[in-house]
């Protein structure tokens, strides 16, 4: 890997002319006028070079593009020397363009080494300040996925101690990111922590003084993170878990409440599945579970938890609740997801079978079916679903088309196979004469 | 437009220069020199003009062209300036980058089966070189791992139709072994359905009124197909029952994006669709009757989108994950999940050249064996049009895992790369091959197949390009790389060793008898051996071993996730293109003997070309992908030494002409004829003189039509008075002009309180108006010639300051706006803010006379407009005014207006003689304060004209595409 290291030395040296030119570019354009040199000449020397780091721009491109890193790795040495250019200094996209590449060949180069990562962001970071904190966060995340966990958190903490002037908002932003990976980066050295600990001989498990300081110190930036809208799901986990751990259960339902119903967040269904794990954790009564599913199920009618949801308003046994359930689970059914589930038709099953004891169940069946008694034949019962579908299924699914779909011929039945077709099948077929001379 | 004028001189001259040919054939030689152009022109003006509709003189007309370019056109310049300009603008941005093939036109049905290999299915793609035919295709994948692997079509004839458009779209559905293909074309979108038995069979056929832009089959419901065209309607087609509308947009979703491309998918949600345009993504709720929506994705509001970027193209990725879906932009791909909407999960930049406007979606099943967690990884194949680009995105979770990208954007072989690998050619083949190859992509699909083992895999990537080529490449997964153990520990790098690739030699196991595949396609041919050129070329490129490591992209990877990096199977990349199916339609006669040929000759010269590629080192070809390509390229050269391909000039016809123009119209016209006369007078004076001709006497033959327009308007128009008096004041200067104002508003005032006195004074007008047209006439003539007195008004002050007592005086009582006009200084009032301001007015009833002084406007300038005109490009010397002209005509919307106006009078001076009577006029008169501004503006812009002329266009907004219908 002659090119990697050769390429922090051509960085080395660039370094310092890079600085120069981004503080005192009106300078050199001083000397440039001030030379001897004629100016076309100049100019000459400067467009061509600028010709040849475009060409070889775009061939590292292509060679990145078809993952020849080698290749890639061979012109980004020739590459570098777009830092060295005197009259048009390289600007911040060149260096991002540098620092990019250069970090995207090192993860698939062959031979790169966990120094020439180091050595590249490292310099990068020296060569401005404007990507210093992106740098940084990446340095770090490239050490983590590494399992350098404390150098990555020391990465972290230079750059959260890091001071250039005035922050614009982007960096801002990187600034919290940074805190918030920091207070992950505690939790994780929490949670090995906390897996040594349980395997030690286990005084009091809230005795421990290291564990204690971590909690402490990711607890202040995650807690600080989580009052301001957006996704933080990692996050959050982590914090609950931590919390969770130190019994401080107040906290953990104030903090996923926040999260989830905090109208300044995007609606997150996640946040809505983490309250209701705790609270299910926690043997919450059925009303407060049945609150929580109620708001994701208006968000994700599809989840998952709706089969829990509609068991739920299925065992309070109050009638409307029997009829929320049933819409639930149709609605669930109309989702390609849940279409060939056992048990999302055996609940249908089951919830109509509840629904029978009342005098006008049909009623509410039909008015339930009626929007979707369109489009419900062709979506479930048709004879392509009743070849595919399990023996099981089909048995549930068969029972279910004469209270669903009462009064349409459907060839969904089990054990049959050869029908005619479909009735709109027929109409096509009708048409198919006309459409034909349209052609 | 010279440029125009030279390469279209028959369109631009056609009909002139029929009219005129017998007369110029008749006149001496020497006259057709440069330096008599106006003799010509006195001399057919002395002849009168004499149709002769059958005689044709193409030869000589391109000399007409090149002699009378500024002179004589058909069209008349500044409308044909517009028209070309729109024109030029509108295959400009189809050639950057044509909307109507988004969605690809190539598209491959698996067939359900019980043993994996080999993959059989139905390839749809379209044939002929417009691409109108549509062809059903049986194809099967063979391959056998480090080997062979070819498309083998032989199986069976392709079952084609032919349609009436070029085939953009092709979107299929299956359940279970039934499919569903809905096809679209420009105006028709039809759906066939067929299985692995059945033939394809038509089931139905819409038409839509605009341009389709999507069609899209529906994977919950066999049978519903989205149809969304450029009127901004989606619709939900079930086949058989009928249209029912989805969602109906006017303008885009959040912002003017100025684009009439909308698009809709499913979602997971049958009755949920995705409405898509240039601006976003929504979710459309159709359960409820008010269709109740929700944005999915939005640019400007997702994370990290550029300005600029544009929506592309959004995929449902139902076969993959149900509630995904997959939103690509210029530069960047997102994978956004419709139960977390506006929120991506994941977005590369996918580094493409061009837009990515085909997407196929698999998932990688083979190596989720290996993967860590049982997460399948999921590909996306993208494709761009115009650059032919493939990139391969692969990502993985979804599910219980966050959604991360695996490795960095990789793009495959192209058609026009595929040269370099292969035997050099001679230099004219090399042309005809390279233009050929670098068609612009229109479709892409893929077959995926599983080997015997699990983790045995090889995708066949399809491309389609515009001149019918299909190209196939082969991704083989490797097998090494996938079954190393993930050892969490270990660095990527140790476990990458180089891997070779040299044996992955690809071989066709087709003897050179199956290539000769009878082609139904080629029509007339079919009792023949007709030999389409389906012939398979097979390249394998080896490209060297890669390792990809999955990167830490993901920001939310968490520690314990480390081990999928390792786990990560490096892809080989072997490449196999074969135009398969290439489909000339050039070819029809000579199919049958090319077969022939081919059949003779392959076995000779293979051995040859083989020799050759052994030489060649790294892009080892095997012998089949030299047969195809021989083929193929036999078939490619012959086609074009048979017959060049032919020139894109439309045959002209000659159409009699006499019907349109009865001769000696113009001439007759009684009252025309003086002027006509003085008119010959004062040329023959000037050329007498040697002098420029000033006025517009040069080209008065051309506009004898239009001269006939006008004073027929002007006589029946009624009001002609009032602006006619203003006109001719206004050429005796400012403070006349002024005068005249202060009189005009007091009767103006008049006027609205007294509505009865109204009726009376139009009379009045009538009668006055009926004596007045000729001297305004000769008031034009006498002024246009006088160029002083132009640049006298175009003191611009003066002129925007008496335009906006104008608009004050009309607006008195409403004073809203009209003090911003009186400024003088916010002349840049843009017309989208104007616009509601001035409807917001309360619309008392204008006096007739206004709207007809303002119709009288518009007519009695279009003569010294015109005149002024073409007095500018008779001064040959000074060819930047005439550019400068049609860049003002181009550009100034009100200049289109008047053209239309002056030219289409006829038709529609008809309503506005009509709209006075209606009580309101709140429209018009909103309308006429934007015109107001524009003219303004224009005022500034130092042309009095024009803008005096177009403030008077109440009607001048139902837009430019009436003077396209008329054009």
């Amino acid at each position: 890997m002659d090119d990697d290291k050769g390429e922090p030395g051509l960085l080395e040296d660039s370094d310092g002319e890079a600085d120069l030119s981004d503080d005192k570019s009106s300078k050199g354009e001083n000397y440039n006028l001030s030379a001897i040199n004629p100016q076309y000449k100049e100019t000459w020397r400067t467009s061509s070079f600028q010709h040849s780091t475009k060409t070889c721009l775009a061939l590292m491109r292509e060679a990145l593009l078809h993952h020849r890193w080698q290749e890639a790795a061979e012109y980004m040495a020739c590459y570098t020397q777009r830092l060295e250019e005197p009259k048009h200094g390289p600007v911040v996209q060149d260096k991002e363009l540098i620092w990019r590449i250069g970090t995207e060949i090192l993860h698939h180069h062959p031979n790169s080494k966990m120094e020439d990562y180091n050595n590249i962001y490292e310099r990068m970071k020296d060569s401005g300040f404007t990507n210093y904190l992106m740098i940084s966060l990446e340095h770090s995340f490239h050490l983590l996925q590494n399992g350098h966990i404390k150098d990555a958190k020391h990465q972290l903490s230079v750059a959260e101690s890091w001071r250039h002037g005035k922050k614009s908002a982007a960096q801002y932003k990187m600034t919290e990111l940074i805190l918030v990976y920091k207070g992950l980066l505690d939790y994780v050295m929490w949670c090995d922590k906390k897996s040594t600990l349980n395997r030690a001989e286990y005084p009091d498990r809230l005795d421990n003084q290291d564990m204690n300081n971590l909690f402490r110190a990711a607890s202040v930036h995650l807690k600080e993170i989580l009052k301001k809208p957006g996704v933080w799901d990692p996050f959050i986990l982590s914090y609950v878990e931590m919390l969770e751990y130190y019994d401080d259960h107040e906290e953990v339902i104030r903090v996923l409440k926040d999260y989830a119903y905090d109208n300044k967040f995007p609606p997150n269904p996640n946040a809505h599945v983490y309250l209701y794990r705790y609270l299910e954790r926690r043997n919450a009564s059925q009303e407060k579970l049945m609150k929580v599913l109620k708001v994701l199920c208006a968000l994700v009618p599809s989840h998952e938890l709706m089969l829990e949801y509609s068991r739920l308003l299925l065992k309070s046994d109050q009638i409307t609740n029997i009829h929320k359930a049933l819409g639930i689970v149709l609605e669930m059914l109309d989702f390609a997801s849940w279409r060939s589930s056992l048990d999302a038709w055996n609940l249908l099953k089951a919830i109509i079978k509840k629904l029978k004891s009342q005098s006008n169940w049909k009623d509410s069946v039909a008015e339930k079916m009626a929007a979707r008694k369109d489009w419900w034949p062709a979506l479930h019962f048709t004879r392509f679903h009743a070849s595919k579908d399990s023996e099981e299924l089909k048995e549930v699914k068969a029972s279910l088309t004469k209270v669903l779909c009462p009064g349409l011929m459907l060839q969904y039945t089990a054990g049959q196979t050869t029908t005619e077709e479909g009735t709109g099948k027929k109409t096509s077929k009708r048409k198919r004469m006309s459409s034909i001379s349209q052609l | 437009m010279k440029n125009f004028f030279m390469d279209h001189c028959q369109d631009a001259f056609g009909f002139m220069g029929e009219i005129l040919s017998e007369n110029l054939n008749q006149l001496p030689r020497k006259r057709y020199s440069r330096k008599s152009v106006y003799g010509v022109k006195s001399a057919f003006d002395m002849m009168k003009i004499k149709m002769c509709p059958r005689s044709s003189c193409f030869k000589s007309l391109d000399a007409y062209g090149a002699l009378l370019y500024d002179v004589v056109p058909t069209v008349p310049t500044e409308l044909l300036g517009s028209l070309l300009h729109e024109e030029l603008i509108e295959q400009r941005d189809r050639a950057l980058f044509s909307e109507g093939a988004t969605g690809g036109a190539l598209t491959f049905v698996p067939f359900p089966q019980c043993g994996s290999e080999p993959q059989s299915g139905c390839l749809l793609y379209p044939g002929n070189p417009g691409l109108d035919r549509l062809n059903f295709h049986k194809v099967e994948l063979q391959h056998s791992r480090g080997g062979s692997s070819c498309l083998d079509g032989s199986s069976s004839d392709p079952f084609s139709l032919q349609l009436k458009g070029p085939v953009r779209q092709i979107s299929c559905a299956s359940l279970f072994n039934d499919c569903c293909v809905a096809v679209r074309s420009d105006h028709l979108c039809g759906v066939w359905r067929f299985s692995e038995q059945d033939l394809p069979r038509l089931l139905q056929v819409v038409n839509t009124r605009e341009i389709a832009t999507c069609v899209s089959a529906s994977p919950h419901i066999l049978g519903e197909v989205l149809v969304a065209s450029e009127s901004g309607a989606m619709d939900l087609w079930s086949v058989g029952k009928g249209m029912q509308k989805v969602r109906h947009e006017d303008s885009n979703l959040y912002f003017n994006a100025k684009s009439l491309w909308r698009w809709g998918e499913f979602s997971a949600h049958p009755r949920v669709m995705v409405y898509a345009d240039r601006t976003g993504v929504e979710l459309t709720d159709i359960r409820e009757s008010p269709v109740s929506s929700h944005t999915l994705f939005r640019i400007s509001n997702t994370s990290e989108c550029r300005s600029g970027e544009r929506l592309v193209l959004s995929t449902y990725l139902g076969d993959v994950h149900a509630f995904q879906h997959l939103v690509t932009t210029q530069s960047s791909a997102y994978i956004i999940d419709e139960r977390f909407p506006c929120i991506s999960m994941l977005k590369w930049d996918h580094m493409m050249k061009s837009p990515p406007m085909f997407c196929h979606v698999l998932c990688d099943s083979a190596s989720s064996g290996s993967a860590v967690g049982g997460d399948r990884a999921t590909k996306v194949l993208l494709g761009s049009q115009k650059s032919q680009e493939i990139t391969l995105l692969q990502f993985l979770g979804g599910r219980a895992n966050a959604t991360s990208s695996r490795g960095p954007p990789r793009a495959l072989l192209r058609p026009r790369d595929s040269l370099k690998h292969l035997p050099v050619q001679i230099p004219h083949r090399l042309e005809l091959t390279t233009s050929r190859l670098s068609a612009p992509a229109a479709g892409l699909t893929c077959i995926q197949m599983r080997g015997p083992r699990g983790g045995d895999e090889c995708i066949c990537i399809l491309q389609l390009t515009e001149a019918g080529d299909i190209f196939c490449q082969k991704l083989e997964s490797d097998l090494m790389e996938a079954s190393s153990p993930p050892a969490a520990e270990d660095e990527p790098a140790q476990t990458a060793a180089p891997i070779s690739w040299g044996g992955a030699v690809h071989q066709q196991p087709l003897p050179d008898t199956v290539l000769v595949v009878s082609e139904m396609l080629s029509d007339e041919d079919v009792t023949g051996p007709a030999q389409g050129p389906t012939v398979q070329r097979s390249k394998a490129k080896t490209l060297e071993g890669e390792q990809d490591v999955h990167s830490d992209s993901s920001h939310d990877s968490e520690p314990r996730q480390r081990g999928r990096s390792n786990a990560y199977s490096g892809l080989t990349v072997m490449v196999n293109d074969e135009p398969e199916l290439d489909r000339e339609s050039g070819l029809d006669t000579v199919d049958k003997d090319m077969g022939r040929d081919n059949a003779e000759e392959a076995g000779g010269r293979v051995s040859t070309i083989l020799g050759g590629s052994e030489c060649r080192p790294l892009p080892k070809l095997s012998n089949d992908a030299l047969v195809t390509w021989k083929h193929w390229l036999q078939k490619l050269v012959k086609r074009n030494r048979k017959g060049p391909p032919p020139r894109r000039c439309r045959q002209h016809q000659a159409v009699p002409i006499k019907d349109f123009l009865p001769s000696g119209s113009v001439a007759r016209d009684p009252t025309e004829e003086p002027q006509v006369q003085s008119l010959r007078r004062d040329l023959r004076a000037c050329m007498a003189k040697r002098a420029l001709l000033l006025h517009g006497a040069v080209s008065t033959p051309l506009q004898a039509p239009a001269m006939v327009a006008v004073p027929a308007a002007v006589e029946r128009e009624a009001s002609l008075d009032d602006i006619s008096q203003r006109l001719t004041v206004s050429w005796q200067g400012k403070e006349a002009w002024i005068a005249w104002w202060r009189e005009q508003l007091g009767l103006n005032r008049e006027d609205k309180v007294k509505a009865l006195k109204r009726k009376r004074r139009r009379e009045k007008d009538l009668r006055r108006a009926a004596g007045r047209h000729v001297d305004l006439s000769g008031s034009f003539t006498s002024s246009a010639s006088n160029k002083s007195d132009l640049s006298d008004f175009s003191d611009t002050s003066g002129w925007s300051s008496s335009l906006s007592q104008t608009a004050w005086s009309e607006n008195q009582e409403r004073l809203s706006q009209a003090d911003g006009f009186q400024e003088g200084g916010t002349p840049r009032a843009t017309t989208p803010t104007a616009l509601p301001s001035t409807q917001t007015r309360t619309p008392v009833a204008m006096s007739t006379t206004t709207l007809g002084d303002q119709q009288t406007t518009t007519n009695a300038f279009v003569p010294t407009q015109t005149l002024r005109r073409e007095s500018t490009p008779a001064n040959q010397r000074r060819l930047k005014r005439p550019a400068d002209d049609y860049l003002r005509v181009l550009f100034a919307p009100q200049d289109e207006a008047l053209q239309h106006n002056g030219y289409f009078h006829e038709g529609e001076s008809a309503p506005h003689n009509s709209t006075p009577q209606l009580p309101h006029q709140a429209p018009s008169s909103a309308l006429r304060n934007h015109w107001l501004d524009l003219s303004q503006e224009a005022a500034l812009s130092h042309s009095p004209f024009v803008s005096q002329s177009s403030r008077g266009g109440p009607g001048s907004s139902q837009l430019k595409k009436k003077s396209r219908m008329g054009f």
